[in-house]
Parts: C-alpha cells; sequence; structure tokens
C-alpha cells in the first residue's frame, strides 16, 4: 500500500483534511500544535488503497522542537510515496517557506492550496497555475472543510507518486549556489539519500546535520572563509531564510491577486479581538467566561433568581412531577444539573428496580451484583452528563481561536511563575482530562516547562474528580446545613488553581531555576466552530468514559465488594462485620498516615472508608465514589440508618459516610483537596511517564504526594485548629529565606 | 446455591478477562486503548532519532 | 531611522533590518517569516504591555518585548 504524508504549517487545515480523507475522528482545534502526534487511518476512494499519514504541523524542518524532528525524521527515513504538502492559501507566504524547504527532499510533492473558499469570499484570486510553474510540482486549489477538490487532489496524487521526483531549490540563483552544490555531490558521493537537502542543511550549520557529518563540516568552513554577504556576513541561516522568502515574494504576485491589500483592515477577526484581548476587560471577560462556564454546568439556580430572592421555593412546585429535576428552591437549574438530575432519576429507578427483581438471590450473589457492581457504576455513570457539557465547551472555546487569544493575554502573569503563556492550554485542557493535557504539553518551548506543567496538570481538577467534589459539596451542604453546593465545588478548582501555581512558583526557585521559555506564537484568525467535529469528539469521549465504566471500573468495584466482605480465612462476612474485611485491615494499617490530614485514626469505626477510597482512585478517581456507593449502602444497614431515597447517589452516599465516620467539615475538605491534588489516575500517570524526560518520573510522583500531603493537612488543620496558621506562616517564611539564601549562594559559586 | 456460583464464577471469569487483558497487551505491548501509550510510541521515536545522531 | 521592534508603538510600521539572538529564538523568528526586508505592523499590546501581536506577511503573530528586542526595524520610510 502507498503512503501519504500529510504536511504543513500548524492550524492550516491539515487534521481537517485528514479526518475528511480517512473518515477518521481524529481531534481538530483551532490552536497552533493541535497534532502533536503522528496518526495515520486509510483513504478508500481511489483504484487502490492508501494511508494517509498525518504529521504534527510545524513551520520549519529545523531541529529544534520535537514536532519538528518526528515530521523530518518520518520524511527522511521512512520515505512515504508521496507529501501532500497543505498551505493555507489565506497566509501564501509564511506557508509557502515550508513548501521550499520540503521540494529539496526527493519525495513527488503535491501541493493542496487549502482554504480557497475563504480566500474566493474576500474576493482576492489565486492563481494554482502560476504557483504550479514556480514550485515545478502540481498546485490543486481544495476546501478540506467544504470537501471540495478532495479526489481530484488524491488522484493527482497518486500519479505523482509513481514517478521519482527530482529535488528542487529556490535557492539555485543564490549567492551561495555554489556552495551547496559542492556540499550536495560530496553527499551524492557518500551515496547519501536526499543529498540536496542535506546539502543546504549543512550549509545552514543545523544542529542536527553538523552532527550526522561532521567530516563534510570543513567544506562549508572552507567556503565561509572566501566568502562576505554585504547583508548577512556569512550568517547562512539568515541568508537562507531570506532567500527563501525573496523567492516566494517575487514569484507570488503574479499569482496572487488581492483585492483588499490594506491589510491593516480590521476583520471580523480583529472586531472580535478588540473586545477580548481589550487592555482593560481582556483578563476580566476571561474570568467571567470560566465562570459561566462553571455555571452553566453545575449551578442549580442558573439565572441566579434564587440568590437575588426573586423566586423561592414557594414560587413553584414540580416536586413529585416529571419535572422536578428543573427546577431547585426557585431558581432553574443549568443544563448541566438538569441533566444530571435526569440521568440520576433514571438509575435509581434501575437500581430499586433491580433490588427487589433479585431479592429472591441468595446474600453473597445479590450483594456483589447489586451493593457492589450495579451501585458503583450507577454512582459513575450519573456523572457523565456534566463531564460531558464541560468538556463539550472547553473543546468549544478552544476550536474558536480564544484559547490562542488567553496565552497572550495571560503571558505576562504567567511568566511570572515561570511559564510562557503557552502552558494555559494544557492546564485548562486538564479540567477536561489530565491525559490530552498531559500529551499537549509538547508544544511548550523548553523541557522545564514542559516538566513544570505536566506536574501541575492534575491540580486543574478533570472532569472524574467531578464526581468527588459535587458528591462531597452535597454531603456537605445536607449534612452539616452550611454554605452552597456551587461555592463549595467552585472553591475547590480554585484551591487547585492555587496550588498549582504555588507549586510553580516552589518549584521555579528550587528544583527548575532557569530562564523563562520563549513565547513566539501564532494567532490564528476566529472562527465559528464545527458542530460536526465538536459532537464527535464528544461521542468519541462518551464512548471512552463507558467502555472505562463497564470495564475498569466495574470490574473494580466487584474487587473492592469482594475484599470488603471476605476476610482472611475467605469467610463471607455479612454487613456488620465488614470491619473485619481484608480491605478494612489494610485501610486500618494505612489509617494513622493520614490522620493530619483529617481522615485518619480520629474517625470512629468506619473511618477506613475514606482511605480505602482515596487508594481506589488511584486506579481511576471515578472510584472514590464508587467506593463510597458501594460501602456506604453496606455501612448503612449495619449501623441500621435508613437510607433515605436513593436519589444523587454520590451524596447520600457521602451523607452516611459522615453520620458513620464523624468526621469533621475540614476533614471533608481535606479528603477533597487529597483526592485533587495526588497522584492522577493510572492513565494519567502513565502518559506524564511517557512524555517526561528520564529520571523526572520518579520524582514527580513523589512531588504529587507530597503536594497532595502538605495541602491537605494545611486545610486540616488550619480549619480545626485556626491558631496552627501562624505556625504554618511562619514555618513558610523560614523556608522562603532558606531557599532564598541557598539560591545566593548558587549564583555566587556559578559566578565564582 | 447454584445461583451463588453461577453469579460469583461469572463475575470472576468478568474480572479475570479485565486483568487477564491489561496483563496480555503490556506483555505484547499492544495499545492500551490509553492515549498514553501511542504518546510514549511518539516519544521513543525522537529519541532514537537524536541518539542516532549523537 | 532605526528602532528596536520593542520600541515601537501600537500602529507604527517598520522594515526589518537586522535579526539577532540566541540560537534558536532567531531561527525561529526566521521561519515564522521575520527575516530582513520583510514589513511588521505593530497591532496591538496585551494588557500589560507585553507580550506584543505583530502582522508580519499578512498573519498575526505574538511575541514578547524579550523577543522583539532582537529585531532592528527602518521606520518612517515608505
Amino acid at each position: 500500500m502507498k503512503r501519504f504524508a500529510l504536511v504543513g504549517n500548524p492550524n492550516s487545515g491539515k487534521t481537517t483534511l485528514f479526518n475528511t480523507l480517512t473518515g477518521s475522528t481524529a481531534r481538530v482545534g483551532n490552536w497552533p500544535g493541535v497534532t502533536v502526534d503522528k496518526k495515520d487511518g486509510v483513504y478508500k476512494k481511489l483504484e487502490e488503497k492508501i494511508i494517509v499519514v498525518d504529521l504534527p504541523g510545524i513551520y520549519s524542518l529545523s531541529p529544534y522542537t520535537s514536532e519538528e524532528v518526528i515530521s523530518r525524521n518520518y520524511i527522511l527515513d521512512e520515505k512515504p510515496d508521496c507529501i501532500i504538502n497543505i498551505v493555507d492559501a489565506t497566509n501564501l507566504e509564511r506557508n509557502l517557506y515550508l513548501s521550499t524547504q520540503l521540494l529539496e527532499i526527493d519525495i513527488p510533492v503535491v501541493v493542496a492550496l487549502n482554504m480557497i473558499d475563504v480566500v474566493n469570499k474576500y474576493g482576492d484570486k489565486i492563481n494554482a497555475e502560476v504557483l504550479n510553474k514556480i514550485l515545478k510540482v502540481p498546485v490543486i486549489a481544495i476546501s478540506a472543510l467544504k470537501q471540495e477538490n478532495i479526489e481530484v487532489l488524491m488522484q493527482e496524487a497518486l500519479i505523482v507518486s509513481r514517478e521519482p521526483r527530482k529535488a528542487f531549490t529556490v535557492l539555485e540563483k543564490s549567492t551561495i549556489t555554489h556552495l551547496i552544490k559542492d556540499v550536495a555531490t560530496a553527499f551524492k558521493g557518500l551515496e547519501v539519500d536526499n543529498p540536496l537537502f542535506h546539502a543546504i542543511k549543512l550549509a545552514e550549520e543545523d544542529e542536527l546535520e553538523v552532527a550526522n557529518h561532521p567530516k563534510l563540516l570543513p567544506i562549508v568552513t572552507e567556503f565561509k572563509n572566501t566568502f562576505e554577504n554585504e547583508d548577512f556576513g556569512t550568517d547562512f541561516e539568515a541568508l537562507v531564510a531570506d532567500a527563501r522568502y525573496k523567492y516566494i515574494n517575487k514569484h507570488l504576485s503574479p499569482a496572487l491577486v488581492r483585492k483588499n491589500l490594506l491589510n491593516h483592515e480590521l476583520s471580523t477577526s480583529d472586531k472580535i479581538d478588540k473586545v477580548l484581548t481589550h487592555k482593560w476587560f481582556g483578563i476580566p471577560l476571561f474570568l467571567l467566561i470560566l465562570f459561566l462556564m462553571f455555571v452553566l454546568v453545575f449551578s442549580e439556580d442558573l439565572f441566579l433568581l434564587g440568590a437575588f430572592g426573586i423566586v423561592d421555593e414557594n414560587f413553584v412546585s414540580f416536586a413529585g412531577t416529571p419535572f422536578e429535576g428543573l427546577f431547585y428552591n426557585g431558581g432553574i437549574n443549568s443544563p448541566g444539573v438538569i441533566l444530571f438530575n435526569f440521568v440520576d432519576s433514571l438509575s435509581t429507578l434501575l437500581y430499586n428496580w433491580l433490588d427487589v427483581a433479585l431479592s429472591g438471590l441468595p446474600e453473597v450473589a445479590h450483594g456483589l451484583l447489586i451493593e457492589g457492581g450495579l451501585a458503583g457504576l450507577l454512582a459513575v455513570l450519573s456523572f457523565i452528563p456534566q463531564i460531558l457539557t464541560l468538556f463539550f465547551l472547553f473543546s468549544f472555546l478552544e476550536d474558536t481561536g480564544y484559547m490562542a487569544r488567553v496565552a497572550f493575554i495571560l503571558d505576562r502573569a504567567f511568566r511570572k511563575f515561570g511559564v510562557s503563556g503557552r502552558a494555559i492550554l494544557p492546564m485548562v485542557m486538564g479540567f477536561g482530562c489530565s491525559v490530552p493535557a498531559t500529551i499537549n504539553t509538547r508544544t511548550l518551548a523548553t523541557e522545564n516547562e514542559k516538566i513544570k506543567t505536566i506536574r501541575v496538570i492534575p491540580f486543574f481538577s478533570c472532569g472524574a474528580k467531578l464526581p468527588i467534589l459535587t458528591a462531597i459539596a452535597g454531603g456537605l451542604v445536607a449534612h452539616f446545613g452550611i454554605g452552597n453546593v456551587d461555592v463549595i465545588t467552585f472553591s475547590m478548582y480554585l484551591i487547585g488553581m492555587l496550588t498549582a501555581i504555588v507549586a510553580i512558583i516552589a518549584m521555579n526557585h528550587t528544583v527548575m531555576r532557569g530562564p523563562v521559555p520563549p513565547f513566539i506564537m501564532e494567532l490564528p484568525t476566529y472562527h465559528i466552530p464545527q458542530l460536526k467535529s465538536l459532537l464527535v469528539h464528544l461521542w468519541e469521549k462518551l464512548k471512552h468514559f463507558v467502555i472505562k465504566a463497564f470495564t475498569i471500573i466495574l470490574a473494580s468495584t466487584f474487587v473492592i465488594y469482594f475484599i470488603s466482605h471476605f476476610s482472611w480465612t475467605f469467610s463471607f462476612l455479612a454487613d456488620a462485620d465488614m470491619g473485619d474485611s481484608i480491605l478494612a485491615s489494610i485501610g486500618k494499617i494505612l489509617l494513622p498516615i493520614f490522620t493530619p490530614l483529617g481522615f485518619g485514626s480520629q474517625l470512629s469505626t468506619w473511618g477506613w472508608v475514606f482511605v480505602v477510597a482515596a487508594i481506589t482512585g488511584l486506579i481511576a478517581k471515578e472510584n472514590v465514589i464508587a467506593t463510597f456507593g458501594t460501602l456506604a449502602i453496606t455501612i448503612a444497614s449495619a449501623l441500621s440508618i435508613t437510607v433515605g431515597d436513593l436519589d444523587e447517589q454520590g451524596i447520600t452516599a457521602v451523607g452516611l459516610m459522615i453520620q458513620a465516620t464523624n468526621i469533621t467539615i475540614p476533614g471533608l475538605i481535606g479528603f477533597i483537596v487529597f483526592n485533587m491534588t495526588t497522584i492522577p489516575c493510572f492513565a494519567a500517570v502513565a502518559t506524564a511517564k511517557a512524555e517526561l524526560p528520564k529520571g523526572k518520573f520518579l520524582t514527580t510522583i513523589l512531588f504529587w504526594l507530597g503536594t497532595s500531603y502538605i495541602v491537605s493537612s494545611l486545610i486540616y488543620l488550619v480549619g480545626t485548629y485556626w491558631w496552627t496558621i501562624f505556625i504554618f506562616a511562619g514555618v513558610t517564611i523560614g523556608i522562603i529565606f532558606l531557599i532564598r539564601d541557598i539560591n545566593i549562594r548558587k549564583d555566587r559559586r556559578k559566578l565564582a | 446455591m447454584w445461583e451463588t456460583i453461577i453469579i460469583v464464577g461469572l463475575v470472576v471469569i468478568f474480572v479475570g478477562f479485565i486483568v487477564g487483558r491489561a496483563i496480555y497487551k503490556r506483555i505484547k505491548k499492544q495499545p492500551s486503548g490509553e492515549c498514553a501509550c501511542c504518546a510514549g510510541k511518539g516519544d521513543k521515536l525522537v529519541e532514537r532519532y537524536r541518539k542516532s545522531n549523537k | 531611522m532605526q528602532k528596536k521592534l520593542s520600541e515601537f508603538i501600537i500602529g507604527e510600521e517598520g522594515i526589518v533590518i537586522k535579526v539577532e539572538g540566541e540560537k534558536h529564538i532567531r531561527r525561529r523568528l526566521f521561519d515564522m517569516g521575520i527575516t530582513p526586508g520583510a514589513n511588521i505592523f505593530l497591532r496591538k499590546k496585551a494588557p500589560m504591555g507585553d507580550p506584543i501581536e505583530i502582522n508580519v506577511r499578512n498573519y498575526e503573530l505574538t511575541l514578547r518585548l524579550v523577543e522583539a528586542d532582537n529585531i532592528t526595524l527602518e521606520v518612517g520610510k515608505k
């Protein structure tokens, strides 16, 4: 089978084309660098099947970022049968810069002039035939989004892939042609593939090339000694880059007719930008958008009608009717909560029905299926609507191109913490899921920035941690009658973010000292996200979540039920004797460790459940509430507490746990914070291991454990004994001075 | 009694299947269905490339 | 008159003469189209005056003042 590689600038529509070609559901975003790994799929509409490889978006074939290395490596080593070079027609100059480099490789190339529909809409004209003459390869105008001309493109690619292509360089008439020819001849003598490409890279003194062929370097050095260019001296890197752009500019004018040549004229994108990145309103607007998103997902009082006293519980009551889930104490629920209530009512019905239907079974079997599997499973599944709504909103923001602007307006503030504004995307993605967020850190410029970002990503509480937040916040409100669920949930998110900031600052001054990474980034034009791509993405997420619920999570709930109802001698224990189970004994051993965090030895009999829940959370965070769901019901019957309606299971379970253990409010908050900031789920840990440089993985695990332990103890202790705040403040100031002192000494030693 | 044996047996088979599949995939180095797996591959690629150029 | 990009005010425009700086950063600037002869227009500054948003070769690019400090331009020649 032939292999065609898609190569192009970030954000040039490569992934959209890839999706169109392969019908795949790969991720598309309006942020430079969303594709950070290569993906492949199959195109079936030609006479033979074609493997299409989507490479990460790159601006150049220089070796400075891992995306560039992946693409360059793939093209040179794996030698695809054809390169389909996607060029954003609305931004020809810079896109063709990469094309001029691709043409220097002996592989057939077809240029796909993408977004031609947008160009035509603005009244501009691009002459593909003229471009064809300049580049000496076929140029096909397409629209990946509207699926125009795609088949023509692929047909052309198949035709050119049958004949070898001779490399061609736009530097033919430049002042260093002579040098390039000499080096290329030398490469040919060495029987190296793609001599022209390597010759030019060596002339530029490209790091990888110099390391690879040190023997040929003297040719370049010798040439340099006899060469002096009035503009560039012997700076060949600048000279080559300049020659490429000059060539493009010179030949582009006959090919491109711009109607609105006044390029400073405000486009729609600029107008939107004027507001969203405004000097004063930019940052407050971002915070407002974040807040609105959380209200849309979590609020039980969408328009704040109840909060302002416009309506109250006497206004209208739908209790007992099918509309019950729409309203809460007079306020209208947000879409997230309405969906949650809906799914929750359904799962309660299912639970009660199955509970009765299977009541004839012996105790072990009944317990295993209903209290073990089903209760845990439903506790997890009922949070799907809220997780998906949140995920949808974040994807929407990302696809519009707004997140790149957020990086722009927040860079200054982020720099103080030693990361660039670019790090905001992986961090915000972390609210959805840590795994893609961690993978996305590849777009960051330096290793230090990457490590710092990966370490704090789990503190941006992911979708799977949401059930812990809402269930415990709900339990707090229901049981202690304090505060408001929205406020507690939102402030937990804030605590997570605050922890991230403090942790980054701490790392900057201790283990991760170094210069601030650069920030040079393209700002893509705004566009309305494609609903189709958003929904496809959402569907993928849903599938992933459901599959996970029915495999890993279901299996863990069975295992938990088993080890919580059997003793070490493998005899079945009734609910009341669960304290003698395998699980309980493990939990009890570990219990004292968690005493400073508020859920250790100070709790009564059932205290070990919190410890066990936190441990199961290391497999998947959904397990925390699932464990409560599994254990709380049995505990309730053991303590002969009547379980009210099983509505909002997670919350009921937490309520039962509070009653059974006498845990305090600071203890509960400590528990949430511990789960939020400790080692993330299994999948996220594995991703972090893959992305972190060697030797940084173990320290990262220790970092997560340490941070969560310190932060939750702090919250519990200060919450319980307020005066301890002075001790903590004193210790913190002491540590700050100590670090400062060490750093000053280190710097002095460096200077000496 | 036989209901218990059947149900417990089924649950044990299910759990065994999930755990076994995970172990099998790990030994055979197959994608585990988690993004982490593919991410690791790309990284190794870069590493190999850097090494070959040293 | 010669001026550094970091000294530009909003709406100012110039032609690149020289790009300096550390190897990686300079290469990155070249790759993004900031080469001698390129026309740069300072579109906007972020809320705290840094980073800046420029229009170069018909697209929008953002960079920090530290990086912009490497770029020298000729201004006022129309």
